[in-house]
This record gives C-alpha cells, sequence and structure tokens, in this order.
C-alpha cells in the first residue's frame, strides 16, 4: 500500500487518480465525522464530498504530506463547523439546490446497527474520532493514533473509554424507550 | 451495565452509507477535473497550527466586549447576504442570458451636456450566437444599432445611418467572444463587487418571480456605487439588477438591468434571421481568417504590445499568449538595445491577497512582423487560482511600461484541447517547420513539473528571456479600430501616454 505522503505528491503533479486512492482511504471516516453532525446520510455526503473540494484545493500548501489524514479530518471539522453556523444563519434555500431523495432519519435508524450509529454520534468528539478513526480505516491503530495525535497505549485507552461510554448510551437508550 | 458492543456490530453500524461510495467517488473526482474545488477559500486551520488556533482564541475572546457592542448595532443593518455566495458560478454554467434595460451616459446637445438613457437589449447562447444592441455618441448624434453573429455569419446594422454590413464570421471568434460576455463581462456587471460584501435587503416580487432583494455599497476614489440585485429564490439567478450613483442624498440611477432571464429561448423568433431592416442598404464585407483575433494594441514609449484572452489550465495555471516588442517605426533611444531589456511582472488580483505569479515559456510563434509568446502563468504560491481573481500582466522597460488585466476563460477539456490546436494554427500567419502545436496534455505535464519544485520567494520584476529573435519587419500600419471588449489595456511612458487599437491591414 501506497504512503500518503506518496499519494498527496502525485495528486499535487496532476495525477488525480491518486486522489482517488486517498478518497477511498479516508471517505468513510470523513463521512462519519459529518454524519455526527447532520445525523442525516444525503448530508453528510454532500459535506464530505465538500471536504475533499477543499482538501484537493488546498493540497499543495500542505507541510507534511505524511500529515495528511489529520489535516483531512480538521478540514472536516471545519466544514462542519460551517455547516452548523450556515443553518443558524441562512434559512434561504433554492429548490433547485434541494435533494431530490433525502435520506429519512427515520429509515437509517430503522435496525439495530443504525440505532448504534445513531448513539456513537452522542459520544464526545475524542470518543467518536477514536471509533471512527479504527474501525473505517481496517481497525489500523497506527493511522487512528495520528488522526488523534496519540500514543499507541493512550489511543487503545481512548477506544476502550469510548466503547465504555457507548455502551452506557445505549443502555440508557433501551431504559427510556418504553 | 450492558456490555459494550462488540466489533462485528461495529463495522455493521460503520457500513451504514457505504453503498454509494463508487458513486460519490466518481462525483468527485469529476468535479475535481472540472474544477469545482476552485470555489473554496483556504480558511481553514491545520492540525498543525493548533497554538495558532489557541491564540487565535485568546485574541476573539479578548474581542468579545467590542463584538458585543457591534451586534448591538448590526442588529439594526440588514442581515448578510449569504445566499448570494455562489452566484458566480451559477451565472457560468447557464445556457442563455437574455436582459433588457437602460444606462445613463453623459451626452452633448447643441453644446449643452445633458444624461441622455438609453435602452440596451443582449441575448447571448452557447455555443456562437450572440445579439446585442449598441449606441455611440459623436458631437450632437447618438447613433444606434444592432449586432448579430452566430457561428457563420455576422450583421452589423446601423439605425443612424440606415445601413446593414453582413459579412462572414469566424465560429471560433464568435464562441470567444460569446464566452467573455459570460464569463466575464456580464457574470461581472450582474455580480459586480465582492459577495459577501452584499447584505440582504428585503423580499420583494419582480418581474413576478419571488425573489430576495440584495444590496451593496462602495466608494472608490471618492465616487459612491450602490449596487442592488434580486435573486430568485425559485432559480437562484438574479432577475433584475440596479446601480446607483452618487452621494446618498442625491444618488440616482445609472444603469437597470431590469429584466434577467436565465435558460430561456430567443426573446422573438427572427432575432438570428440576419434580415437587415427594409429600406436599409445592405453591403457585404469580408475579413480576413486571422484578423479577429489579433486583440488591442497598446503602444507607448516606442513599443507595442498586446495579449490575447486567457485560458485557464485546470485552475492552476493560466495560458497567456502575449507580445510585446519595438514598434516597426520608432528609433530606439538607447545606442543598445540591450541597455534597455523587458521585463514582465505577473500578479492574479481580486481574491483575499495580490499573488505574484511566474511564467514559463511554452512556445514562440510569428505573425507577419510580430513574435507572439505562448507562457503559462502558475502562481509562486502554487494555490489554485479562484474565479474572482484577475490577472495583471504589466510589462516594463526603461522608456514604457504597458499593463494589461483580465480573468481567464473556463472551458471542457475537450473542447480546450480543440480551440488551442485551432489557435496556433489558424490564426497566426506563419507556422514553424517540422513543430507540432502544442496540446492540453503537454501544458498539464509542463505543469505538473512546475507543481512538483518547491515553493521559492516571488521576484519583483523578472527579465524576459526571449527564444526566438524577431522577424525582419515588413509592414505594419494602423488602419482601423475593432472594438474588443477583453481587455483593459494601460499604458504609460516617459514621455507621453497612449492606448492604441490596432489592425494590421495583409497585403
Amino acid at each position: 500500500m501506497e504512503q500518503d505522503a506518496t499519494l498527496v505528491a502525485q495528486t499535487v503533479a496532476g495525477n488525480s487518480a491518486a486522489f482517488g486512492l486517498l478518497y477511498d482511504r479516508y471517505a468513510g471516516i470523513i463521512r462519519a465525522i459529518c454524519f455526527d453532525e447532520t445525523r442525516e446520510m444525503h448530508a453528510a455526503n454532500e459535506l464530505a464530498q465538500e471536504v475533499f473540494l477543499r482538501a484537493f484545493s488546498g493540497l499543495a500548501k500542505l507541510r507534511s504530506a505524511d500529515r495528511f489524514a489529520p489535516w483531512l479530518v480538521s478540514i472536516a471539522k471545519y466544514v462542519c463547523r460551517e455547516w452548523r453556523r450556515g443553518r443558524r444563519r441562512d434559512r434561504h434555500q433554492y429548490t433547485s439546490h434541494v435533494p431530490e431523495t433525502a435520506s429519512s432519519p427515520d429509515a437509517d435508524t430503522d435496525d439495530a446497527a443504525g440505532r448504534l450509529r445513531m448513539a456513537i454520534t452522542r459520544l464526545p468528539e475524542q470518543a467518536r474520532l477514536a471509533l471512527h478513526s479504527f474501525y473505517l480505516n481496517g481497525e489500523s491503530a497506527e493511522i487512528a493514533r495520528q488522526i488523534l495525535g496519540l500514543s499507541r497505549a493512550g489511543f487503545y485507552k481512548a477506544l476502550e473509554r469510548a466503547r465504555r461510554q457507548l455502551a452506557e448510551i445505549l443502555q440508557n437508550t433501551e431504559e427510556t424507550v418504553p | 451495565m450492558k456490555s459494550p458492543p462488540s466489533d462485528e456490530d461495529l463495522r455493521q453500524a460503520y457500513s451504514v452509507g457505504d453503498n454509494e461510495h463508487h458513486r460519490l467517488r466518481q462525483e468527485l473526482l469529476t468535479a475535481v477535473m472540472r474544477g469545482d474545488h476552485r470555489q473554496f477559500p483556504q480558511r481553514f486551520v491545520g492540525p498543525g497550527r493548533k497554538w495558532l488556533a489557541a491564540g487565535i482564541s485568546a485574541i476573539a475572546a479578548s474581542l468579545l466586549i467590542a463584538a458585543g457592542v457591534w451586534l448591538f448595532f448590526a442588529s439594526v443593518a440588514p442581515a448578510p447576504a449569504y445566499s448570494f455566495e455562489g452566484l458566480r458560478d451559477r451565472l457560468l454554467k447557464v445556457r442563455s442570458l437574455h436582459v433588457t434595460g437602460w444606462t445613463c451616459q453623459t451626452i452633448t446637445v447643441d453644446g449643452q451636456e445633458k444624461i441622455g438613457k438609453f435602452p440596451f437589449e443582449l441575448y447571448l447562447e452557447r455555443p456562437s450566437r450572440f445579439w446585442h444592441t449598441w449606441n455611440g455618441h459623436s458631437p450632437d448624434e447618438v447613433r444606434t444599432g444592432y449586432r448579430v453573429m452566430d457561428g457563420s455569419r455576422q450583421l452589423f446594422v446601423s439605425h443612424t445611418d440606415k445601413t446593414a454590413i453582413l459579412s462572414e464570421a469566424s465560429p471560433v471568434r464568435v464562441e470567444l467572444d460569446v464566452e467573455v460576455a459570460f464569463q466575464i463581462q456580464w457574470t461581472q456587471r450582474l455580480t459586480g463587487g465582492v459577495p459577501t460584501d452584499y447584505r440582504l435587503a428585503g423580499e420583494e416580487v419582480v418581474n413576478g418571480v419571488r425573489a430576495l432583494r440584495y444590496e451593496c455599497i462602495c466608494a472608490a476614489e471618492g465616487k459612491r456605487t450602490r449596487t442592488v440585485i434580486w435573486v430568485s429564490l425559485e432559480t437562484g439567478f438574479p432577475v433584475r439588477s440596479a446601480e446607483y450613483l452618487g452621494a446618498k442624498e442625491t444618488e440616482f440611477l445609472s444603469q437597470l438591468n431590469e429584466c434577467i432571464e436565465t435558460n430561456g429561448p430567443p426573446p422573438r423568433p427572427d432575432l438570428f434571421s440576419f434580415q437587415s431592416p427594409s429600406g436599409y442598404v445592405v453591403e457585404h464585407g469580408a475579413e480576413e481568417p486571422g484578423t479577429p483575433f489579433v486583440p488591442p494594441m497598446a503602444m507607448g514609449g516606442g513599443r507595442e504590445s498586446a495579449v490575447r484572452e486567457l485560458f485557464s489550465i485546470d485552475d492552476r495555471a493560466i495560458l497567456v499568449c502575449w507580445m510585446n516588442q519595438p514598434q516597426p517605426d520608432s528609433k530606439p533611444k538607447l545606442p543598445d538595445a540591450q541597455a534597455d531589456p523587458l521585463k514582465i511582472k505577473l500578479e492574479l488580483s481580486g481574491g483575499s491577497a495580490k499573488r505574484p505569479c511566474m511564467q514559463v515559456p511554452v512556445r514562440v510563434q510569428h505573425d507577419q512582423d510580430q513574435v507572439w509568446h505562448w507562457s503559462l502563468v502558475v502562481p509562486h504560491d502554487r494555490q489554485a487560482i479562484r474565479l474572482s481573481e484577475v490577472l495583471a500582466v504589466r510589462f516594463a522597460s526603461r522608456e514604457s511600461q504597458m499593463s494589461f488585466e483580465n480573468c481567464p476563460l473556463h472551458f471542457e477539456d475537450s473542447r480546450l484541447e480543440k480551440l488551442l490546436v485551432h489557435l496556433q494554427q489558424k490564426t497566426f500567419s506563419e507556422q514553424p517547420e517540422g513543430e507540432s502545436p502544442f496540446t492540453l496534455a503537454d501544458l498539464r505535464k509542463q505543469l505538473a513539473e512546475i507543481l512538483a519544485k518547491p515553493v521559492g520567494l516571488p521576484p519583483f520584476f523578472v527579465p524576459v528571456v526571449m527564444r526566438a529573435p524577431s522577424l525582419p519587419r515588413t509592414s505594419a500600419s494602423n488602419s482601423r479600430a475593432r472594438t474588443f471588449p477583453t481587455w483593459g489595456a494601460r499604458c504609460c511612458t516617459s514621455r507621453r501616454a497612449s492606448v492604441g487599437r490596432r489592425l494590421r491591414v495583409r497585403s
């Protein structure tokens, strides 16, 4: 598997296929971060696309190409913040821009996997990132710890804490549902 | 306490949304190739700059009180126009544009200056249909008419003289004119100013359409301009715009684009019939194939200079075709021509800050007595070129300084490929033997090499290294002027300033 830095260099040199590989590698985690914010898959997909477009736009400016993953996550957080602010301050929407088939949150949460996914959105940011970066990157602790800026041991502690917090959320959810 | 979810549960939870991955990937790569990423400013803070983010947060906190005061006053002002953003992008994608309205201009009648109101109409349709009214002024007379072009013909009608000149038109020239009008002139005219300067001023029904009203007030060089744009709530396109000039108490409406329609058919079925009005004298004109591509020429300080249309290459570079050389009939003021070398400065403006650029020679072509240089212009910071950015090309020698400003045109790859070859083969009088035209792939290869090099410090003025010597001069003369709306050319010299538009007469 090619290193991120190699793919970044190839993308900057004009090879869009290399960017496609970076997309394959990180689209999942970026979509997950966006979903945490939007709680709606269609909007999350749109935001994730924007994150990658922004990343492509600023790729040449990235100082350490091997830090691509944390950099991309920081863009995603930024875009989500922007989306949140945008929703607060501007409620105008053009009809041509309204998605034709927006996925319903209910449909997303119908099954157990959907309920678990929604429970993850209620975790603190660090815990969510630990789970996203681990389970969406082939359960590679190396990339995940880089994204979180933790040591390997520190990352495993964060992951364990996230799983425990998730169990608590799931238990509380079951208790409140009649 | 409930046990944590298993790895398998979590894998399943994260598989939600994976089924769209392939489609989204295709869409993203298409968007990247199309250049959609150019719309995004570089505002986010990278993870390596956390200390900077923390510093900014601290400053932000200390400004909280000031912000509170500002918010108090801002609450009585119109809301910012966030949905106005992206209007330029939307306009770049329309198929046709129809505008009617009027402008105010100062004219002299019987020796007295007065403000006249002149109606206008324009219809543009991609790829090569263009109809517009025109008016010109001479002492005590206002001349009016219209001009219509398609991919093969051009009809120039003067209502004042009751004449019509029908001539052949170069399809590529008309296509470029249409794109210049779409991408540069009318997009700027309808979205004048910076989007974030606009404020939402209300909602109204305009031309039967519910629209948001945006206003922007700017003052430059002591002149106040208030621009009002009504944007359709349904389509996101402007439906009317107006420009007011003067101080707040005495402002007057200087231009009204009363009805703006996008993606509609021609307003009248006979618009492109090329029939002159009855009773008009019809003449048949002819233009040499390469002539329409010669841009307006600036002259001064014994030199002449021009720049053709610019083309965006993947939003990373701009392809420029320029010439700057001694005028054929001028005598060098300096004993040694080498003592007055030509320097070139390239700069992008219109973004958050001015960005210096470098030029990389691509090809040299001769057109009779002129030497034209194709160059790739790349920002020194290697960042993408944004839609709002304008390239300024400044030539400096001891005797003269000339500058040109314009925006690059954007085309789909397949069209740009053909245009580049056509422009090289059909719009220059000479074709170098054994040298084939460069292609888009050649440019991309060259661009990739440039982008792979480390970012360096930008120089101020760079001496130009000519790749080919000038040909012996044969003939050149200023015979007639042709209006090209593309370039704003400025030229000043140490002794006198002149701006010229020139076409050569080929014998």
